[in-house]
């Protein structure tokens, strides 16, 4: 459960084996398999800080967490390493990570109410027209990402994506899933160190970095929203918070100078995910029914874990 | 001769050991499985399912009874919205990739007042025998036409050894359960 030393190192690990694997590739420089350092280190980054924060396998493949950590994020890194190696048609970077995203539903849900049809759960019908939506919906944000960091790299996009980690996991845990909200938290830092080592990189564009990181995003809304309670108007809006950063290529902002533009990308981001947090606790409170008598506040997380300490 | 008797009889007491088997489908609005857990080690949070559906069978022989006890996990109602939705997510129930709790008898012994019933008790992913002892057996008509019988009992169990470890300590790892049942006789 949510202990903020715990999750303070895992974020401190995820984003010192990110800095490592990049601080690893960037010495291959001259290899055709250097670019794979960056989707790689956002993988690992992302996993490390999982299992420092008590991840560990119970069974084949047994929870949603096991399959996001075990096969979605894997493919992710698979396909982006794949595509940032051998450069490819843009037809087949679109089937490659159209593959990735219409294979994640089917995948997060195995076993669920949602694909075996029970009480709750979904007819065929609506099972193949849902997954197709959810693929398309993590598709789509994936490639709109990526063709702008290639279009005009800047750690801007990293940077929201790693503010938008950090709310979606707040949201998460707000919204009942504390586990899932947890792991959301050390991808924020994997991907900050992304974004602050891209320049220090001379590799600005992070190649891969951007579209591991938004799986990885997605993942956790996914599981937060079908296994607990993190309500759709929640996920659509933390989904759609990095799409901001499109707004640089329109105008005014793309004759802006970099730094104002990344500042005011950067505001607007944290406005909208502000919002989503803001609501979130509201909605907490509301729901947990705080009625202590005397206005005693009601007990947190945390209060659980220190008690009888 | 005395073969063809010894067939025949087989056959009758068969046949009346049938006949007296009632079957029983459990009534949802007379049913209750309510949990209790201890909290900082001061009190006790209790919390229900409100779905709660099953068949049984009363037979003379009591190793011929069986019970079959179905309970839908996104029912749970602890009575507090914030606490249920996180009972519900993967952190405990994982109600979405585990949508039921079932019981199945597979031994059921005659004790005063009841029967001690031992079957597998399903949850979480996880399948362990439980006993219990069931209290009742009672029957009325009611409505005028429709006969009833229901039964009561509890057991403890230990959350852990299903898999449910998520804040063991403040929250306590046994839970007391205790369920009660109406059966319409089919």
């Amino acid at each position: 459960m949510p202990d903020p030393v715990a999750i303070l190192i895992a974020m401190a690990a995820s984003g010192v084996v990110t800095a490592l694997v990049l601080l690893a590739y960037s010495r291959l420089r001259s290899s055709p398999g250097a670019v794979i350092g960056w989707p790689l280190a956002v993988g690992l980054g992302f996993v490390t800080g999982s299992i420092m924060l008590g991840f560990r396998p119970r069974g084949v493949l047994a929870t949603d967490q096991e399959r996001l950590l075990l096969l979605v994020v894997p493919l992710a890194v698979t396909v982006e390493s794949w595509i940032t190696m051998k450069p490819m048609s843009t037809a087949r970077m679109v089937l490659a990570r159209g593959c990735v995203a219409l294979s994640s539903g089917p995948l997060l849900l195995l076993g669920s109410v949602y694909m075996t049809g029970g009480s709750g759960g979904w007819s065929l019908a609506e099972r193949v027209c849902f997954l197709f939506g959810l693929g398309v919906s993590i598709l789509v944000p994936w490639l709109a990402l990526v063709t702008l960091q290639q279009r005009r790299p800047d750690p801007v996009i990293s940077l929201t994506l790693a503010a938008t980690s950090l709310a979606a996991g707040i949201t998460t845990m707000l919204s009942g899933y504390a586990s899932a909200g947890q792991l959301a938290l050390p991808l924020a830092a994997t991907l900050a160190v992304a974004a602050f080592a891209a320049p220090a990189a001379a590799s600005p564009s992070a190649p891969g970095a951007v579209g591991v990181g938004w799986i990885c995003l997605a993942g956790v809304l996914f599981i937060g929203r079908f296994f607990g309670s993190l309500t759709t108007l929640h996920g659509v809006l933390l989904g759609v918070t990095p799409l901001v950063c499109w707004l640089a290529e329109c105008r005014p902002l793309c004759f802006w100078a970099a730094w104002p533009r990344r500042l005011l990308l950067l505001t607007l981001t944290l406005l909208l995910l502000g919002t989503v947090v803001w609501q979130a606790q509201n909605r907490f409170r509301t729901h947990s029914g705080s009625s202590a008598p005397g206005g005693a506040p009601a007990p947190s997380m945390q209060d659980y874990l220190d008690f009888g300490r | 001769m005395r073969y063809v008797m010894n067939c025949v009889m087989v056959l009758a007491l068969g046949l009346a050991s049938t006949a007296q088997a009632d079957d029983y489908a459990i009534d949802p609005a007379h049913a209750a499985f309510d949990f209790r857990i201890q909290h900082l080690g001061l009190s006790w949070t209790t919390g229900r399912f409100n779905a709660v559906e099953g068949v049984f069978r009363i037979d003379p022989t009591p190793a011929n009874c069986a019970f079959t006890v179905t309970i839908q996990t996104e029912s749970v109602d602890s009575g507090n919205k914030q606490r249920d939705d996180h009972l519900r997510s993967p952190d405990w129930f994982n109600a979405k990739q585990h949508p039921q709790i079932t019981f199945k008898s597979t031994a059921v012994k005659p004790v005063e007042g009841g029967y001690e019933v031992t079957g597998d008790f399903a949850m979480h992913g996880v399948t362990k025998p439980v006993t219990l002892v069931l209290k009742g057996g009672g029957s009325a008509e009611f409505p005028k036409g429709v006969q009833r019988t229901g039964f009561t009992g509890s057991t403890v169990l230990k959350r852990s050894d299903f898999g449910m470890s998520t804040m063991v300590g403040p929250v306590g790892d046994d839970v007391q359960l205790w369920i009660s049942f109406e059966g319409i006789k089919k």
